[in-house]
């Protein structure tokens, strides 16, 4: 064989052996997958209205509402250590047209994780309940009106604002 | 190979197009409870902590105890009124004090007085017409304290008189 044709046949092998060691359609590649999960808050009650009857200050000192109490369930995602809170405040003091009593006149006892009892205020947002971190919470508020011989005759209404608050 | 490379590529983009912030900040929510309260009038009215009570008078000499007392009447009033309702508490005799058919004392032997806020001082009891023992106007509680004399004379007959007294508690 001449020394052309030996050289030839060297490179062929030479370049079949680099083929062989270099697939030609083999690939990778990365990417990042990033979500940003932020704060939501959802708010559900089981009722949005309470009534007090009439009943004699001497014999029912506080009147509980009809229809018992209310369910709330509260749903929120927040980061791991951050506290979220349900609050409720009175928009007025109860009113029947000129006459007034006051807020604090309705108070509740709470049931559930989470949740505590307390008196409405006019004033400044109650808490009802405060969690930490993200989570489906549920519990309940059975409200009382403190009576009295002292209240004028009348229907007395006021609103209260519940606020479910996930940082 | 160039295929392979850019279809690492495509699918890093399209990762990063399916991929969103969702939310950034705090979020609330919020609920609203309606609430309606009924006070009606309503009046209740106690004498000595019950619906009814009693007095007696002991026999005395005139010439000494020309007036004869009775034990103090505890009377408490609760009324629950328009903010301007008059309460009124009345107090009217059935009878003369009676003994027997003919036997009787006069009404007007038997007066009273009274304390506490809102009570009249004194009256004279009648069979004729409601007599004012208490007025106040708009709800609340009132406590007072009634005492009863009877005149005493030689002039009566013997024998045990008697009379009911009924109290009217009016709460509009």
């Amino acid at each position: 064989m001449s020394f052309a044709a030996s050289t030839i046949l060297i490179c062929s092998f030479f370049v079949a052996a680099l083929a062989i060691a270099l697939p030609s359609d083999a690939q990778t590649a990365t990417s990042t997958l990033s979500a940003n999960l932020g704060g939501i808050a959802k708010l559900s009650l089981s009722s949005n209205a309470l009534s007090f009857p009439d009943a004699d200050p001497d014999t029912v000192p506080l009147v509980p509402a009809a229809g018992g109490a209310i369910t709330i369930t509260a749903k929120a995602r927040a980061s791991l250590a951050a506290t979220v809170t349900l609050t409720v405040v009175a928009a007025d003091d109860l009113r029947s047209g000129v006459d007034t009593i006051p807020a604090s006149a309705l108070t509740w006892m709470a049931s559930g994780a989470g949740f505590v009892n307390g008196t409405v205020s006019r004033a400044a947002p109650q808490v009802v309940a405060s969690w930490t971190g993200s989570g489906i919470r549920t519990g309940t508020q059975t409200y009382r009106f403190q009576n009295s011989w002292s209240y004028r005759t009348g229907t007395y209404s006021v609103s209260l604002l519940y606020t479910l608050v996930s940082p | 190979m160039k295929k392979a490379v850019w279809s690492g590529i495509m699918t890093a983009v399209g990762m990063l197009a399916m991929s969103t912030s969702v939310y950034a900040q705090a979020q609330t929510a919020s609920g609203t409870v309606n609430v309606n309260a009924s006070v009606n009038a309503k009046a209740k009215l106690t004498i000595n902590g019950g619906a009814t009570a009693s007095i007696s008078f002991a026999d005395a000499d005139p010439d000494v105890v020309a007036t004869l007392p009775a034990a103090p009447l505890t009377i408490a009033v609760k009324a629950r009124t328009s903010a301007n309702g008059a309460v009124t508490l009345t107090v009217r005799a059935s009878q003369d004090l009676t003994a027997a058919p003919l036997v009787t004392i006069d009404i007007s032997g038997l007066k009273w007085t009274a304390t506490g806020a809102n009570f009249a001082g004194s009256g004279t009891s009648s069979t004729a017409a409601e007599v004012n023992v208490m007025s106040v106007n708009g709800s609340g509680s009132h406590t007072g304290i009634q005492s009863y004399t009877l005149d005493n004379s030689w002039a009566y007959a013997t024998g045990t008189y008697t009379t009911t007294l009924t109290y009217t508690l009016t709460a509009p």
